[in-house]
C-alpha cells in the first residue's frame, strides 16, 4: 500500500498510470508560427472531443479570443475598460430589474459577492450581474433562485435585525378609506373612494434577548441585553423607512409610528424586554425610485 | 322645434383629406339635414355652403373643397322633414394645415443603434403650425411598448433610450402642434448592436435561509496574455506568422491540475514547427504538424514522449482546424478535425 500513488520511478504524480517523463503542471502556454482564432484551457479531460467552441465554463482557466485584444479571463472586454460590476434583480414574472448594489471592479480581485437582504418569501427571483463602463452596461449574466427563510426582519441598509422569540404579529390591516353614502331614492348606497391611499399597517410584539444571554444557556447578560434595546429603540425611532420582512410572504418598505415600546418583563425580574411598535407601508419595495429614496439601496 | 346645433373647436386638419365636421344638438325634433357654412377669413367670401341629408350629427367636407394654410370660419343649422330649419350655430374659426412631417433623423427603417445609450433626434417642419411638444415610445419587436419620454416642451427634439445588445426595437416620434395637431411616424423597426463587455462567468446564488437573504457571488477573471511581433486580423483573429511571433498565457494556467485539455481554433500552420508549447519547471510539451499528423513532442526529465493523433489528415495552409490536446498524467491525446 504504500506504493499507492507512486510510479515506479518514485515520481509522485499519477501512480503507475503514466509515463515517467510527465511535464507536471504547467506554468505557461505559447502560442507560435499560426494565426489562431480561440484558445480555451480548461480542467477537463472527460468531455468528448467536438469542434464546436465552448463557452467559459467551471472548468475554464483560460478563454482567449483576440478580439483586437490578448485578454483570456472569463470577462471579455471588447476593448473596454470595466469600471463596475453592477447586480441587478427581479421578480421572475417581473420586467422591471432592480439595481441593488454596484461594485467598483478591480482587476486584481476575482471574487465578488453580494448579499441581497431585499427578498421576498416565497418568491422566486432573477439575479443578473452585468459588467459595465463608465458609459456601457455590458451582457448581462442571470440565473434564478428561490426564496424562503425563517423569521422576522426589519432593516435598513446600515442595520440588520432578526425578531426571534415570542414573536406575536398584529393585524396586517390594508387601508383603503372609503364613504358610503345612503341616498333617500335608492336601495343601495354608493361608495366612494376618496383618493388612491392604499397601504399595510400593523404592529408587532417580541422578546429581545442579545446573542450572549442565548448562547449563556439562562444566564442574564446584563449589558448585552442593555445594549440591544438601545441600539434597537435608537434604530426604530430614526424617523427613516426601514424594510420589514417575514417568513410568511410579508415585505414592505415602513415607517415605525405611535410610540415604540419596551415592556418590562418582570417575572425576570425586569432584566429582558419585550419590544412592541405600530408601522405603516410607505412605499414599494420593487420600486427603484422607491428604494433609492427612501435609501434603502 | 330644432334646437341651435353647438359646434365645438375645430383641431386643424388636412385639406387635401375628406374631413367629418361632428356638432351636437340637445333637445329638439328630428334632425333629417344640415347646412353647413364655410366662409374664408382673409376676404369674408363664402366658399363651402352645403346640405345633406342625414340623421347623424356630422357634415362631411371633401378634400380639397378647402385650401391648406388658410382660415375659415363655419357654422351649422338643421333642418327637419319638413323643411323646418334651425338657428345658425355660433361661428367658429379653424385653419387648415398639410401635417407636419416628421421624421427620427439618426435611425434608418431597420437599421443598427450602435450605443446602449441611443439619443433618438427628430426634426418637424410644419412652418405654418410649429410643434408645441413630442414624445418619444419604445416598443419591443412585437410592437409592445416599453419605455415612453417625458412629454418635452421643445423644438429640439431627442430623447436617450437604454437599449440592450442584439435586441430589435420599434421606435416611434408623435409630435403635438401649437394648434393641437398629432402626427407619428409609425414604428420604425431597428435593432441595437454595439460593442459590449460581456461575462463568461456563473452566478452562484446561495438562499441563507437563517438570515432572510440572498448571497450573489461572482469569479470575475480578467487575465491578459503577453506577447511580441503579433497582429491582430478582423475582430477574431491573432496572427502569429511573422518571425519571433509569440503569446505567452502565464496568468492562471499554474491553477490547471495534472489533467487538462487545450482546444485551438488556427489556420495558416506550416510542417514541423511548433506552434503550441506547454512549459512547466520540469519540462514541456510541444506541438506540430508534419505527414498529415498532429504531433506532441513530451520533453522531461531527459526521456522524450511522442504522441500523435489517430486520424489522418490533410491541412492546407487556409484550412481552419479545431484541434484539442487533452494532457492526462503523462498521456496525451490529440484530437483534429478541419471545420473550414
Amino acid at each position: 500500500m504504500f506504493l499507492v500513488g507512486y510510479d515506479i520511478f518514485a515520481y509522485s504524480n499519477l501512480g503507475m498510470f503514466q509515463t515517467n517523463n510527465n511535464i507536471s503542471i504547467p506554468s505557461s502556454v505559447e502560442l507560435t508560427n499560426s494565426i489562431v482564432d480561440e484558445i480555451h484551457i480548461k480542467n477537463d479531460t472527460l468531455s468528448e472531443f467536438k469542434t464546436e467552441k465552448e463557452p467559459w465554463q467551471p472548468s475554464t482557466v483560460a478563454l482567449g479570443k483576440f478580439q483586437n485584444d490578448l485578454s483570456y479571463g472569463n470577462m471579455n472586454l471588447n476593448g473596454l475598460t470595466i469600471t463596475k460590476l453592477l447586480f441587478k434583480k427581479r421578480k421572475i414574472d417581473s420586467f422591471n430589474w432592480i439595481q441593488f448594489a454596484s461594485i467598483p471592479f478591480d482587476p486584481q480581485k476575482n471574487i465578488y459577492e453580494v448579499i441581497d437582504r431585499l427578498v421576498e418569501s416565497g418568491e422566486t427571483y432573477e439575479y443578473c450581474v452585468i459588467p459595465a463602463t463608465s458609459t456601457v452596461e455590458g451582457d448581462m449574466k442571470t440565473k434564478t433562485i428561490d426564496v424562503e427563510f425563517d423569521g422576522t426582519y426589519i432593516s435598513d441598509k446600515d442595520s440588520y435585525y432578526k425578531l426571534y422569540y415570542n414573536i406575536e404579529m398584529g393585524d396586517i390591516v390594508q387601508n383603503q378609506p372609503s364613504a358610503t353614502i345612503e341616498t333617500l331614492g335608492s336601495q343601495y348606497p354608493i361608495v366612494v373612494y376618496n383618493s388612491s391611499i392604499n397601504y399595510k399597517s400593523g404592529s408587532i410584539q417580541c422578546l429581545l434577548l442579545s446573542d450572549s444571554t442565548v448562547e449563556s444557556f439562562g444566564k442574564i447578560d446584563i449589558r448585552q441585553e442593555k445594549l440591544l434595546r438601545n441600539k434597537i429603540m435608537s434604530f426604530l425611532t430614526n424617523k427613516k423607512p426601514k424594510i420589514f420582512k417575514d417568513s410568511s410572504g410579508n415585505f414592505m418598505i415602513i415607517n415605525i409610528i405611535n410610540q415604540p415600546r419596551l415592556i418590562p418583563n418582570n417575572s425576570l425580574s425586569g432584566l429582558v424586554y419585550d419590544l412592541s411598535f405600530d408601522f405603516v407601508e410607505v412605499a414599494n419595495p420593487y420600486d427603484q425610485k422607491s428604494l433609492n429614496m427612501t435609501g434603502l439601496v | 322645434m330644432l334646437t341651435t346645433p353647438i359646434l365645438s373647436p375645430i383641431i386643424p386638419f388636412d385639406a387635401t383629406l375628406d374631413y367629418e365636421l361632428n356638432f351636437n344638438i340637445i333637445g329638439g325634433s328630428q334632425v333629417t339635414k344640415n347646412n353647413v357654412v364655410i366662409v374664408r377669413v382673409s376676404d369674408n367670401v363664402e366658399v363651402y355652403n352645403n346640405t345633406i341629408e342625414t340623421f347623424s350629427y356630422t357634415h362631411k367636407i371633401p378634400a380639397y373643397t378647402l385650401t391648406n394654410n388658410v382660415q375659415y370660419k363655419v357654422r351649422v343649422r338643421t333642418g327637419d322633414i319638413n323643411n323646418n330649419y334651425s338657428s345658425f350655430s355660433d361661428w367658429v374659426l379653424f385653419y387648415c394645415y398639410a401635417p407636419a412631417s416628421i421624421s427620427i433623423t439618426n435611425i434608418t427603417y431597420g437599421g443598427i443603434a450602435n450605443n446602449q445609450n441611443y439619443l433618438f433626434t427628430g426634426t418637424y417642419n410644419q412652418p405654418y403650425d410649429p410643434i408645441k411638444a413630442y414624445l418619444f415610445i419604445l416598443y419591443d419587436e412585437n410592437g409592445v411598448q416599453l419605455a415612453v419620454s417625458p412629454l418635452k416642451y421643445s423644438s429640439v427634439i431627442e430623447h436617450a433610450f437604454v437599449l440592450q445588445n442584439n435586441t430589435k426595437y420599434n421606435i416611434e416620434l408623435k409630435t403635438q402642434s401649437q394648434s393641437g395637431v398629432e402626427v407619428s411616424t409609425g414604428l420604425i423597426p431597428f435593432t441595437a448592436s454595439y460593442i459590449a463587455p460581456q461575462m463568461g462567468a456563473e452566478l452562484q446564488l446561495t438562499n441563507i435561509k437563517d438570515d432572510g437573504a440572498v448571497s450573489i457571488s461572482i469569479i470575475a477573471i480578467q487575465r491578459n496574455a503577453e506577447g511580441s511581433n503579433y497582429t491582430f486580423i478582423g475582430n477574431d483573429w491573432i496572427d502569429l506568422t511573422a518571425n519571433n511571433a509569440i503569446v505567452r498565457f502565464v496568468d492562471g494556467i499554474n491553477t490547471l491540475s495534472n489533467n487538462y485539455s487545450i482546444k485551438l481554433y488556427f489556420k495558416n500552420i506550416p510542417t514541423n514547427k511548433t506552434f503550441l508549447k506547454i512549459i512547466s519547471p520540469y519540462g514541456n510539451i510541444q506541438v506540430n504538424y508534419s505527414e498529415n499528423r498532429f504531433h506532441a513532442w513530451q520533453y522531461a526529465h531527459n526521456l522524450v514522449g511522442h504522441f500523435i493523433n489517430s486520424n489522418s489528415i490533410a491541412v492546407k495552409s487556409e484550412d481552419i482546424v479545431c484541434l484539442e490536446i487533452k494532457v492526462i498524467g503523462g498521456l496525451i491525446d490529440i484530437f483534429a478535425n478541419i471545420i473550414s
